[in-house]
């Protein structure tokens, strides 16, 4: 088990760096700009588009978790729809699943290895682009004062694994239990989109407030309140909970999966009278 | 050959949905057997390689390897068969080399170095190359090597020569041959009807999920009828060949043409009156014992 979840974590090293340095970059980008962007965008604090998209521009540290650490969380969760998904679906699509399910392994053994090995992928990843970004805070100098230390914005980024590792079980769930790969994509992605748009709308309208219970957007704090308290444990372990209860559902049904049939688990056929 | 039972199945069945795949599979495979599998596209060959694998489950029935249950012993049975699948897809940006090496890094008994480098070079293959560079022939080489490189007790081979040369074909026979001068035991799926009966012990017939025939090839081969066709001096009536064993199928003039299974001596003293010219036997090969079996006439092989 732990060679295949070596092989796992290897084979995605390009992606590692690609989307580590790709985060750092976007990130980056934002942070440089913030002097200017900053005052032009609080004009429109209130405006509910913004409001709607989750931006919370009524202080610099507001800016910079709404723009850096938001988009970036939006950006990880992406990549966790395309990595869950292209795991176990999209490898019985692609028929290489066949193989690895032929070796002597369990089906226990299989999804942990690659539950673990994704969680691993991400944790890489945003640790180069947390280390990325809090490195281009402290090297960039700004006119406008900003109480943001580098090991807090690194602290805030790193800490939405947990965020990032309920999708990966989530989408592990789904590609154990859908049929094929594009539906577990697509259920994935209008999950994403909801949980997305309706935490910020349940946060102005309040008959939505119940939404954001559903949303793991709501357990990732994208405030300024991130930088003076830091991660919120109860979110932590919360998300923690979300991932390990869809870790066991995926590993339900993917015991019960018939690998390359592309059918339901539990569909096991009817023997004609 | 051992009389150890290596796989069995028990009314096995797998529809997928109303769709049958197999339907009441009851076989038998012994210890150091090559059991060649027989049927047309879509019998259930691969779906029962899968169920022997744990790959998909039954409807109903059940199936052993190694007298262990299929579900609830997977991994144990799994240490000790390889697979090779019909539909072979390979990791495109992955190397042959690491391939073989994931694949030995996933086994509880590590593969023989020396056997791999000896199967490479029996193959011909350099394994430095990523799979999406290696041609479909070169592709299925990998497969082959994957499958004989951990030397497991069973080996599962569904349609191992297909895109292969003649030359690497016979390669792999001959690997099939080495397999069982261990002792161990290869179930062979193909659609190669000359490469079944050069190298299996024995076959099964699958059609429409149902097994129809297991036989030994050696006794399939003496049981099966053989042509005939005579070349009378005049040219016999219809009714005068109405004898039990032999069938008239066709005639052209004075050449009549005969399907025997037995009395060739009636044959041959009712023929006698019209004037023997020629006579041509033809023994059939497997592959046209194989035909007769799926012809529309014979959809349950009942007449071979």
């Amino acid at each position: 088990m732990f060679n295949l979840l070596v092989h796992e974590i290897k084979s995605r090293w390009v992606a590692i760096l690609g989307w580590g340095f790709g985060l750092t970059f976007f990130g980056g980008i934002y942070i440089s700009i913030f002097d200017g962007m900053f005052e032009q965008m609080s004009v429109f604090k209130d405006l509910p588009i913004y409001k709607i998209a989750g931006m919370h521009l009524g202080s610099v540290e507001g800016y910079i978790a709404s723009v850096v650490l938001a988009y970036i969380t939006v950006l990880v969760g992406i990549y966790c729809i395309v990595l869950s998904t292209s795991t176990l679906a999209g490898e019985e699509d692609n028929g290489t699943l066949e193989l690895i399910v032929a070796m002597p392994l369990s089906r226990w053994q299989i999804l942990t290895a690659k539950a673990v090995a994704l969680s691993v992928v991400v944790l890489f990843l945003m640790i180069i682009a947390a280390i990325g970004n809090a490195v281009l805070l402290e090297v960039i100098k700004f006119d406008t004062p900003i109480s943001i230390t580098p090991f807090g914005l690194f602290v805030s980024l790193i800490s939405n694994l947990p965020f990032a590792v309920g999708f990966i079980m989530i989408g592990l769930f789904l590609g154990a239990i859908l049929p094929s790969r594009r539906m577990a994509a697509t259920v994935m992605t209008v999950y994403f989109v909801l949980s997305y748009f309706g935490e910020n709308l349940a946060g102005m309208v309040k008959s939505l407030e119940p939404i954001r219970y559903f949303s793991l957007f709501n357990y990732y704090d994208t405030t300024a309140t991130i930088f003076s308290d830091g991660p919120r444990l109860s979110d932590i372990f919360t998300l923690l909970g979300i991932a390990a209860v869809f870790y066991v559902l995926a590993l339900i049904c993917f015991r019960k999966r018939n690998i390359t049939v592309g059918a339901w688990p539990w569909q096991r056929g009817k023997i004609p009278d | 050959m051992s009389s150890e039972i290596i796989i069995q199945t028990d009314e096995l069945s797998v529809y997928y949905g109303t769709h049958r795949g197999i339907k009441g599979l009851n076989l038998s495979v012994q210890k150091g057997e090559v059991f060649g599998f027989l049927g047309p596209n879509g019998a259930g060959k691969t779906t029962t390689q899968r169920v022997l694998l744990d790959i998909i489950h039954p409807t109903k029935g059940n199936a052993t390897l190694f007298g262990l249950d299929c579900q609830k012993d997977g991994v144990a049975i799994r240490e000790r068969v390889s697979y090779l699948p019909g539909e072979l897809n390979l990791y495109p940006s992955m190397k042959a080399g690491y391939f073989f090496d994931l694949l030995g890094s996933l086994q509880k008994n590590k593969p023989d170095k020396r056997y791999l480098k000896r199967l490479l070079e029996l193959l011909n293959l350099d394994p430095s190359r990523k799979m999406k560079e290696y041609s479909h022939g070169n592709k299925q080489k990998i497969g082959v090597i994957s499958a004989f490189m951990g030397k497991k007790e069973l080996i599962i081979l569904d349609e191992p020569t297909i895109g292969l040369d003649p030359l690497v074909q016979q390669t792999v026979l001959e690997l099939v041959r080495e397999v069982k001068r261990d002792g161990r035991t290869v179930f062979f799926s193909s659609h190669n009807l000359t490469e079944v009966q050069e190298v299996c012990d024995r076959v099964g017939i699958i059609q429409n999920g149902e097994l129809i025939k297991t036989e030994k090839v050696e006794t399939l081969m003496a049981q099966q009828f053989k042509r005939l066709e005579i070349n009378f001096r005049k040219e016999p009536p219809h009714d005068a060949f109405a004898i039990e064993g032999v069938k008239e199928i066709g005639r052209e003039g004075n050449l009549v043409m005969f399907e025997i299974r037995r009395g060739l001596d009636i044959l041959m003293e009712k023929a006698a009156p019209y004037g023997v010219i020629d006579i041509e036997t033809k023994t059939l090969s497997l592959e046209e014992i194989f035909l007769a079996y799926y012809s529309p006439q014979n959809k349950r092989g009942q007449n071979v």
